[in-house]
């Protein structure tokens, strides 16, 4: 089995997929971001929380373009039925659709089969590809350990922030923080640095509100 | 077939975007129209193309004779 995982800030590579919202390819996500994601087994019950807290968010992920795609190893009449209880049961809507890789064939090629965890299931991965189809950022939990779906929208808050405004984001940055200059490439441009009206602790580390 | 239902008739998603399609229009253009997200617009527009419902010109999609004929004109 293939363990090569993708590489940040390269092309999401290409694939088409049967889906419960009937067969898409990658490349029909152009032009919005995608939260491209696995997890282990339809009627399980870590898995099932995340659904619901995947759908909760939704909402709030439509407001910044992005677009949700679900993955596992199961057949797509499987997904249908766990979505049809997930409805029935918990009156939560899953609004966007999930991917059956029955033949592993988009989980080896992202690397989200990890042979120490389980030979059989995708752990629980998270990759974030931008409108261009470039690999922004990915996140891998283990099984036992259900995502933060806060994590995930300051990731995509983060990115298009530095993406717009051509900065970057400190640790623990939510929305609305300071975001940091970039570090000056040379010693004219650090020492020009703290005269720029930037909250400077010193030339390489430099804030502005936004 | 996803857009099609055992009966032969389209999927209401499929036929909504078939409607979009009187007009011709770009995949963005269509799923504007009709109010589906554009990966949803994709995917259905290959099917209708490949069952001869829609027809592709320079990246912009329109219901052929077929298509018309299955939304009952």
């Amino acid at each position: 089995m293939s363990t090569s995982l993708p590489r940040l800030n390269e092309p999401a590579p290409e694939f088409e997929a049967v889906t419960t919202h009937g067969v898409v390819r990658l490349s029909d996500f152009r032009d919005s971001w995608l939260v491209l994601f696995s997890h282990p087994a339809d009627f399980t019950p870590v898995c099932t929380t995340e659904f619901v807290a995947f759908a909760e968010i939704y909402p709030e992920l439509q407001k910044r373009k992005v677009e949700l795609l679900g993955l596992s190893i199961d057949s797509v009449y499987s997904h249908i039925a766990w979505m049809r209880n997930i409805e029935e049961r918990m009156k939560v809507q899953i609004p966007f659709p999930i991917i059956a890789d029955l033949n592993k064939e988009v989980a080896t090629l992202y690397g989200m089969i990890m042979p120490g965890e389980s030979k059989t299931e995708t752990s629980r991965c998270v990759f974030i590809i931008d409108p261009k189809g470039i690999l922004r950022a990915m996140i891998y939990y283990p099984m036992a350990l259900g995502r933060n779906m806060q994590e995930i929208l300051r990731v995509i808050d983060g990115l298009q922030t530095a993406d717009e405004h051509g900065v970057a984001v400190p640790a623990n940055w939510k929305k609305g923080d300071k975001v940091i200059v970039p570090a000056p490439k040379t010693m004219e441009m650090a020492a020009e640095r703290l005269g720029q009206g930037y909250e400077c602790v010193d030339w390489y580390l430099c804030k502005k509100s936004l | 077939m996803p857009c099609v239902n055992a009966d032969g008739t389209l999927v209401s998603s499929a036929k909504k975007i078939l409607e979009a399609a009187r007009t011709p229009g770009t995949p963005a253009e269509l799923a504007e129209r009709s109010r589906f997200p554009l990966y949803r617009v994709h995917s259905a527009l290959r099917e209708l193309a490949d069952a001869g419902m829609a027809l592709e010109v320079d990246g912009r999609y329109q219901a052929t004779e077929v298509g018309l004929d299955r939304l009952g004109r």
